[in-house]
């Protein structure tokens, strides 16, 4: 049917199918910024336009409904390439992140700001109900709409709603436009899927049903003959190699203990069939008429059903090292079923599949036993985590295809190096014939670092020839996507009257599901950033991590810190209410604080002996001394209605930046023709401006305006190799990776310049706007004048500055989160009404997008801990998979009060004293909300989510 | 999945279609339940009722009447909407979403969690029905949402016209429990009465409704009602609000899911529907108990 209406000012004539959905008629019609982020769900926003001037969900509507009416999409708000005010004011303010749906949020402020020109926060929260950001945690579009409120009244308006550092600098510490925000807020090409050219082939993946189960038959026949299938991939045809889909650097300490399809089945949502055809509904058919015979096996959901004696065995495969096997191998490997294939390790994990143990590690220092025994008082507990999804708004998604006899693959990843390594090897090539250009991320949060997709849709385009466009629905996304390990940690502490700490014991149990996906480090991440943050000098951890057949699991922002952190916050806590002591005046007695050596790191290394470190830069004590007057710690607040009781905690929280040993960040700059510099990062910006982080390094560095400064990153052909964004690295490792190009590069300008000028290179000195001069004779010569110098037929050549950056030297952001909820002790109710997280991040490099990150941590982690959860019945499938019911926090869950706030510290590791931001954040709300709990009502709860429900068991009401 | 969209002209159309194709069609009003996706609602022919002028809130001595495709947001911001309609209409928690949703549609669907039902029932709503009669001819009928939710199969070709709320004084108010606003719902409890302020007898025509996740049979109706309870509470035999707890308590049946035990849905029932009796009293200057 076609259908008539006005698009954007210009009438338009739709043709379409009756039932389809407007946002996919949109879509094709090329307003590509109305997107996809739930299915139709009608919950996260991603397609919202306004239809007469009310916005609405594009997908929720079918075409005819639209018929005559005024049609607003995204695209509409730009005036050319100018943004609207709004959209501006959200780039200025840092809310566009990984900006998937900003251009969504800019058309609902635009309503907002049309319907009301001096909106209240009740008014703003209202407008943004229905949009769900994961990445800025919604605190800033506050801001973003008093800038453009203020704006539209005067045009010329700057604000100062942020706070800047570093003022001998230009443009670290301050708050300027995130690169890519113009285009994302825009709405403008920049995602994977802009990327898919008419006529690609679409892979439809025929999933398993079962948890557990061997393919005992597959047929194809059928649906091969589907008019436009052009093949279908199974456990029968594809590369008989075996390979770990966990983006870490290599030798992973992960096993590779998965084919591309496996004859076995390992949970649900497992891949059994991949049909490649030229359209959606072809690639539907022949799904359905693959013929599948099972054999189903009892499945193993939780660690203590992975632990049973007599327990199914998830991997009783033929177990391979690498590098140092040991001496009974082949005894090991006797008792096998071939059809569970291989697990490889690189080197021993203390894995032992066949009792369903992937990976583990013990470690320590001092003597646990004497502590405990010099303890006046000792206890005793355990934390259980639960399994939480990511929920990037962009579900995991890939565009592959050939360009001659090479591979292109457009990626929304975190790690572009490694995935080129894994699909390299997973499809029996060598790297040079992959080309991976990572896209704009709309949201990673780790899930992004592994390779989900990539490894098969590239397969099928290298095969097939034809360019093969592969995404997970939002349902897949839930089962097949990487996710937050369960664990259960086992805490025993030890500390004298006065409540210094004699001893700390951690037992952590983790269940990574199917596959091995960072089964020994995110669990052993649950140590490193818990432990250190305590001085004792008798630690013992052990770590083991069990197989199973829940949905697979792997990283998600924070690694397993928000766990270890859990636990550790949460028995401190306890410990301190045994000791009838406060809280902060017990963490303030066994804190860490600057020149502290960290010898516990020595045996926390990632599968590898680590390195103690000195604290270099700690900003612990003026979080908590800003903290506890911010929430006037001490005083008890009572609520009007008797039946609510309100009460507070205080947790403190640390990270890494990046992994110094093991990661790796490379760049370079060149000097143009003009006098202008174009930067190539390996750095993977995930949408938290790391593109922004290099190039006001660059722009500092070289004394230029960073619009004389350009970028590309994260594409494996025309930018140097990085190890990727994750472990919190990438200001740390990829930013002064661009910073040393710079100054090498800097050092070559000067060189010239003084053959230019006739004086030693030691006179010389570059300034703004891009100049040399000499300080003793005054002489100039401008950047343009040098390039023009040397590309002339007589000149050197190109100038280009190059690093490498790697280090031993750790820098740790340190932060305290403090809370206070209200709890209804009729209903179990939590409201959050105060929440300040104090983070010291050293400098902050882009002030607005850190604040935006803290946001964003806290949130997700908020979301954790009182409603998230994936629930899996008997048989291992999840009853919850989709956003609603799987219940992530909306704008109308941030907390009454919500301040981040930037400790200033300047670490001498750090560019510019810079420390990571992103990951702490998310360590502190879990604890800190439970232990306020406590503080409230006296229930201690030791599980994620805390629900309303658990406080009524608590209370003994249930 | 929907092949054929027919936008109409009048109530008339809409029924004659609707007859010609029976449980195939469905009359689409904001689409946020038949549109979505997993819609429990799979029609192949949709009528698309927005040209009938079913937009309108009208006011009158008796009380409101709401076209079935006012929108949530419509009523929200009408000046007069009473305030525990409105916490009921917010159960939406999205403005996106709530700028489509209607309140016929929100009924016509009777989901089990439908945000509007308890509230609906508990004021004791009349639904404005057009049919088509033996002879073809047009007409309309009042039915009492009661029976409308009751008895589904007796409307299923009826369209919904007007929503009635005729009974000014009576209260009634609704309480919604899921972990985060817009997640999904655990139980939502309505409540309503006519409180006297000086009759003997309190309160009479009790409605109790329960939806929500895994709550109460559903069979026959779509909202969970308690009438021996509603019966005790009228006579007096049910007088405090913690008796009014135990009993509604007792009394509901609950299944265990993703959304909470049984238990604590039996749980929150029976505290929902006492609170919103302790309030109806309070309003009625009866104190909190009698």
């Amino acid at each position: 049917m076609d259908i008539s209406c006005i698009i954007n000012n210009r009438k338009k004539t739709l043709s379409c199918e009756a039932g389809e959905s407007l946002q996919k008629v949109l879509k094709r019609e090329g307003y590509i910024a109305v997107r996809n982020s739930d299915d139709g769900e009608g919950f996260a926003g991603s397609d919202t336009i306004l239809v007469n001037g009310i916005p609405k969900y594009a997908s929720l509507l079918i075409p005819g409904q639209i018929a005559g009416c005024d049609i607003t999409t995204p695209e509409g708000l730009t005036k050319g390439r100018e943004l609207s005010v709004i959209q501006q004011a959200m780039v200025d303010a840092g809310v566009v992140q990984s900006g998937f749906n900003s251009p969504a949020a800019a058309l609902l402020l635009t309503d907002l700001l049309d319907r009301d020109p001096n909106p209240t926060p009740e008014a703003v929260r209202d407008a943004l109900s229905g949009l769900f950001n994961r990445a800025t945690g919604y605190k800033q579009f506050y801001n973003a709409v008093e800038l453009a409120k203020s704006r539209l009244e005067n045009r010329a308006y700057h604000g100062d709603i942020i706070p800047e550092f570093r003022e001998e600098l230009k443009h670290v510490g301050k708050v300027k436009p995130k690169i890519d925000g113009k285009k994302l807020v825009a709405g403008w090409k920049s995602f994977v899927e802009d990327m898919v050219e008419p006529g690609s082939c679409i892979l439809t993946m025929v999933t398993s049903p079962h948890a557990h189960a061997y393919i005992t038959a597959i047929d194809c026949k059928v649906a091969l003959n589907v008019e436009g299938v052009v093949d279908i991939i199974t456990w029968e045809n594809c590369p008989d190699t075996y390979y770990g889909q966990a983006g870490q650097g290599f030798p992973e300490p992960s096993p590779y203990d998965r084919r591309m399809f496996n004859r076995k089945l390992r949970h649900v949502g497992d891949r059994v069939a991949a049909v490649i055809a030229e359209t959606e509904e072809a690639g539907r058919s022949a799904a359905a008429l693959i013929s599948v015979e099972y054999e189903i096996l009892t499945p193993v959901l939780s660690i203590d059903a992975a632990m049973r004696e007599n327990a199914p065995i998830v991997h009783k495969s033929f177990v391979e090292y690498a590098s140092g096997a040991p001496d009974n191998l082949d005894e090991y490997n006797a008792d096998i079923d071939e059809r569970d294939g291989k697990v490889i390790y690189q080197f021993p994990i203390h894995g032992d599949p066949h009792k369903n143990i992937a990976a583990g590690v013990s470690g320590g220092i001092g003597d646990i036993d004497k502590g405990f025994a010099d303890a006046d008082v000792v206890i005793e507990r355990e934390y259980e985590t639960s399994q939480i999804q990511c929920t990037p708004l962009e579900t995991h998604v890939v565009y592959a295809k050939m360009n001659g006899d090479r591979l292109v693959i457009h990626a929304s990843t975190q790690v572009p190096w490694h995935l080129r390594r894994i699909v390299a090897a997973a499809c029996g090539i060598s790297e040079n014939m992959i080309q991976v250009i990572k896209e704009r991320v709309g949201g990673g949060y780790g899930s992004k670092q592994d390779v989900l997709l990539e490894d098969v849709a590239g397969y099928a385009a290298f095969k097939t020839g034809r360019p093969v466009y592969y995404r997970f629905t939002r349902e897949q996304e839930f089962i097949a996507n990487s996710t937050r390990h369960p664990m259960r940690i086992g805490m025993k502490l030890g500390a004298r009257k006065d409540g210094t700490l004699t001893a700390v014991y951690m037992n952590v149990k983790a269940n990574t599901g199917p596959f091995g996906n960072h089964c020994l480090t995110v669990p052993m991440n649950a140590c490193s950033k818990a432990l250190p943050l305590v001085k004792c000098e008798n630690v013992l951890f052990d770590v083991t991590t069990y197989y199973s057949n829940i949905p697979p699991t792997g990283a998600y922002q924070g690694y397993g810190a928000p766990k270890g952190s859990f636990a550790m916050q949460m028995a401190l806590a306890e410990l301190a209410d045994a000791l009838g002591m406060d809280q902060l005046s017990l963490i303030e007695k066994n804190r860490v604080s600057e020149g502290y050596m960290l010898e516990i790191l020595r045996c926390l290394g990632e599968g590898r002996e680590g390195t103690p470190a000195l604290i270099e830069s700690c900003g612990l004590e003026e979080a908590l001394v800003k903290g506890a007057e911010l929430i006037n710690w001490g005083t008890r607040e009572t609520s009007e209605n008797p039946d609510v009781k309100i009460g507070k905690g205080v947790v403190i929280v640390q990270q890494g930046s990046g992994l110094p040993g093991l990661d790796h960040s490379c760049a370079d700059v060149k000097l143009l023709s003009d006098g202008s510099f174009m930067l190539h990062s390996g750095g993977a910006d995930l949408g938290t401006g790391l593109d922004t982080v290099s190039t006001k390094f660059a722009a500092e560095v070289l004394c230029v305006d960073m619009s004389q400064v350009s970028i590309l990153s994260g594409d494996t052909d025309n930018t140097p190799f990085d190890t990727g964004a994750y472990a919190s690295s990438g200001t740390f490792f990829s930013g002064s990776a661009s910073k040393m190009a710079a100054e090498d590069l800097r050092n070559k300008i000067l060189e010239t310049a003084a053959r230019m000028l006739e004086e030693p290179a030691e006179n010389l000195a570059v300034r703004f706007p891009g100049e040399v001069y000499s300080e003793k004779t005054g002489k100039m010569v401008t950047y343009r004048n040098i390039a023009q110098d040397v590309l002339t037929g007589t000149g050197s050549g190109q100038i280009f500055g190059s690093a490498s950056f790697t280090t031993d030297n750790s820098a740790f952001p340190y932060g305290a989160h403090f809370c206070q909820v209200a709890v209804n002790t009729i209903t179990g109710r939590i409201a959050v009404q105060k929440y300040y997280a104090l983070q010291d991040c050293g400098t902050p490099i882009n002030p607005e997008l850190a604040l935006g990150q803290v946001y964003g941590g806290v949130l997700k982690s908020i979301g954790h801990s009182l409603y998230e959860e994936m629930v899996l019945d008997e048989y291992g499938v999840c009853v919850n998979p989709s956003l609603r019911d799987y219940g992530v926090p909306m704008i109308s869950e941030l907390p009454e009060v919500f301040e981040a706030i930037l400790v200033d510290t300047d670490d001498p590791y750090g560019p510019y004293g810079a420390k990571s931001v992103s990951e702490i954040s998310t360590n502190g709300a879990a604890p800190v909300i439970a232990s306020a709990i406590h503080d409230a009502c006296g229930v201690w709860i030791r599980d994620w989510p805390f629900t309303p429900e658990k406080i009524l068991i608590g209370l003994h009401k249930l | 999945m929907i092949e054929n969209y027919v936008r109409v002209s009048s109530i008339k159309e809409a029924l004659e279609i609707k007859a010609l194709h029976g449980a195939k069609a469905g009359y689409l009003a904001g689409g946020t339940d038949i549109n979505r996706l997993n819609t429990l609602h799979p029609y192949a022919v949709v009528i698309d009722l927005q040209d009938l002028g079913l937009n309108r809130i009208d006011e009158n001595e008796k009380g409101f009447e709401l076209g079935s495709c006012v929108t949530f947001q419509q009523a929200l911001d009408w000046k007069s909407v009473p305030a525990d309609f409105s916490e009921a209409l917010r159960y939406a928690g999205s403005r996106t979403l709530r700028n489509s949703a209607t309140i016929g549609g929100n009924i016509a669907c009777g989901l089990p969690d439908s945000y509007l039902l308890p509230f609906l029932t508990a004021a004791k709503v009349r639904l404005i029905l057009a049919d088509i009669g033996s002879e073809e001819l047009e007409h309309e009928e009042s039915v009492p949402i009661r029976e409308f939710t009751e008895h589904p199969e007796m409307y299923r070709d009826s369209l919904i016209v007007r929503v009635v709320f005729d009974k000014p004084g009576r209260f009634a108010a609704s309480q919604r429990f899921s972990k985060s606003v817009q997640g999904a719902v655990t139980l939502t409890a309505g409540f309503g009465a006519d409180f006297s302020k000086t009759d003997a007898r309190p309160l009479r025509n009790v409605r109790i409704a329960l939806g929500g996740t895994g709550v109460g049979s559903h069979e026959g109706g779509t909202v969970y009602r308690l009438p021996d309870i509603e019966s005790a509470l009228s006579e007096g035999v049910i007088q405090t609000a913690s008796e009014l707890q135990e009993v509604v308590s007792k009394a509901t049946f609950a299944v265990s899911d993703f959304t909470g035990s049984a238990e604590y849905k039996k749980y929150l029932a029976g505290t929902a529907v006492a609170q919103l009796y302790s309030r109806g009293l309070e309003k009625a200057g009866r104190g909190s108990e009698l």
